[in-house]
């Protein structure tokens, strides 16, 4: 059985169409349910969050109605589910190294904290920044 | 006309197909991750500059870009496909153990459906039809992608945008976009079609190409294609297709050093989310186990990546990996039964299933074997809410001849870009 059908008429190009043309991107409505935004939510998060976006960022981005898609799924899932997910994402995601080739080849590096006492690529294990937080040297 | 029974793995069972089952040596294969694409359409472009500029095949987009759920090209193939088959056999299109035990042979149960073949069989008359599916209209191919990104006018003003913008009420969206091209599948409709058997399967690659001294431009394998990859050239008379830029995969471009590389359109992608290979191939057209081949992870041992559309029956050799954020009704319609654990994977990705994502796009040449060098742990902290360990571990990859073509770690540096290049792309 067929869970969508798309229109399967288009009109001959210039014509008139007419009310009962099935009409490509009129009335044509799809179900989203709750897991759909919820997982929009998550790559959103993530994709920002891998920008470099820090987690007060994140949040900003889901309150402010000019992101509309990110504050559609803000307004439905509410505060407190959004932030717990921008939480997360930018816990683990928010967490990466910048290279500035213009600011010289070991200033422009910033390495990654390493657990359990294991060397990163430079050997910077103790790095003072926390999960999620964007610095370069510059600042 | 009575069909030859032949092993689909993709349906769990045998099914009816026009010939003998023969099998190449190795198999053109394809995985793309569609949470990657932004439709940018390099890969669209990187086509065709080099194969289809020419005149006559102004409408041929071997690769393409389309946005889903509304987009197509051309328009609407794959739900003219769905209609003409659930015409035929009306609420029998289902998966019969889709929650069900699993195997090498059945990893998504069994389709209980008919493919475009069977229902051909039963269906279609004369008996020299083979395949069920409809010859596109001029119109259909005009726009490679239609309406994409751009508003439509108000309704009875053709050509015509609306001058102030419109504003539409609050409503839940969703799209993606959906990267095509051959699947040079295991069994193709338009082989079977064929009158003139113009069309071939490469044993050594399994490449599908049309001898263009033997077409006579028929259309059949137009019709014939669910994917509506053979395409008609009006001014030379003869169908053309995606030839899977087989110099390249033979290794005799001149950027490749004889080595297998992977098509113009993989190598263009700057998403990443494309990865080409050559998989090893069993006596039922099955893929043989090769378990340090990335494609062969993705598809069946992680199982994140699966076919487009498997209930056409012509066996895919494209995989795709889902889009996590769109409803599940839709995406089992197009990938089949296998979606929910797809996604459930993809999501809460493990250790090898990282190091394995990062192999996308290192290199154009193509990776036949990986290993993976683990890395000290990095993170500790939850995803979706359950425990999760992020390690930086190192990912080595291979060529045929077992060469390293590059190494690359989970954790990549994020770079700025240089102020001699602040605005080259």
């Amino acid at each position: 059985m067929l869970f969508y059908e798309g229109p399967s008429y288009e009109g001959p190009p210039g014509k008139e169409p007419e009310a009962t043309d099935p009409m490509m991107l009129v009335g044509v409505e799809l179900e989203a349910d709750e897991s759909s935004l919820r997982e929009s939510c998550r790559v959103f998060a993530e994709e920002f969050a891998r920008m470099g976006f820090s987690e007060a960022r994140l949040l900003e981005t889901f309150r402010s109605p000019f992101y509309a898609a990110p504050h559609r799924a803000y307004q439905a899932l509410g505060e407190e589910t959004v932030l717990a997910i921008t939480r997360e994402e930018a816990a683990l995601w928010g967490r990466f190294r910048v290279r500035d080739r213009d600011a010289g080849p070991e200033t422009g590096l910033i390495s990654l904290p390493v657990l359990e006492g294991g060397q990163g690529e430079r050997g910077t294990a103790g790095c003072p920044r926390g999960p999620g937080a964007r610095r370069t040297e510059e600042e | 006309m009575t069909m030859a029974q032949v092993y689909n793995w993709q349906l769990g069972r045998p099914m009816a197909y026009p010939y003998e089952g023969r099998y190449p040596k190795e198999q053109f294969a394809f995985v793309f991750n569609i949470n990657r694409c932004i439709a940018c359409q390099s890969c669209t472009m990187a086509c065709k500059s080099t194969w289809t500029f020419s005149k006559g095949q102004e409408h041929m987009w071997w690769a393409n870009v389309e946005t889903k759920p509304y987009g197509g090209y051309p328009q609407f193939w794959d739900v003219k496909v769905l209609r003409l088959l659930e015409d035929a056999n009306p609420g029998g299109q289902v998966w019969s153990d889709a929650g069900g035990a699993r195997s090498e042979r059945a990893p998504y149960g069994k389709f209980a459906g008919q493919t475009i073949f069977e229902a051909a069989e039963r269906t279609l008359t004369p008996e020299s039809a083979r395949v069920l599916g409809y010859l596109p209209a001029d119109h259909e191919w005009n726009a490679p992608n239609i309406y994409e990104d751009n508003p439509v006018g108000e309704r009875g003003k053709p050509g015509e945008f609306d001058k102030t913008g419109v504003e539409l009420p609050v409503h839940k969206t969703w799209f993606f976009y959906l990267a095509r091209i051959c699947n040079h599948c295991t069994y193709p409709a338009c082989l079977a079609a064929c009158p003139r058997k113009a069309i071939y399967k490469r044993p050594e690659d399994g490449i599908v190409l049309i001898d263009q001294s033997e077409c006579r431009g028929y259309r059949k394998c137009v019709e014939a294609c669910p994917y509506k990859k053979a395409m008609y050239r009006g001014n030379a008379r003869v169908s053309e297709k995606c030839v899977a830029c087989y110099p390249r995969v033979e290794g005799k471009d001149p950027e490749s050093g004889g080595r297998p590389m992977e098509t113009r359109c993989m190598a263009a992608c700057i998403g990443q989310i494309r990865m080409q290979g050559l998989v090893k191939v069993d006596e039922e057209g099955a893929w043989a186990e090769d378990r340090q081949s990335p494609l062969y992870y993705l598809v069946h041992v992680a199982k994140v990546a699966l076919p487009l559309y498997p209930q056409f029956g012509t066996q895919p050799n494209g995989y795709y990996i889902p889009p996590r954020w769109v409803p599940r009704p839709y995406l089992r319609q197009m990938f089949g039964p296998g979606v929910d654990e797809a996604i459930d994977r993809y999501a809460t990705p493990d250790r090898e299933l990282l190091a394995v994502l990062q192999l996308f796009r290192r290199s154009n040449v193509i990776i036949f074997r990986y290993e993976i060098e683990e890395g000290p742990r990095i993170y500790e902290g939850t995803l979706h809410g359950k425990p999760f360990a992020l390690h930086n571990d190192t990912v080595i990859a291979f060529d045929r001849a077992g060469k390293e073509i590059f190494r690359t770690t989970i954790e990549e540096p994020l770079h700025v870009r240089p102020r001699e290049h602040a605005n080259s792309i």
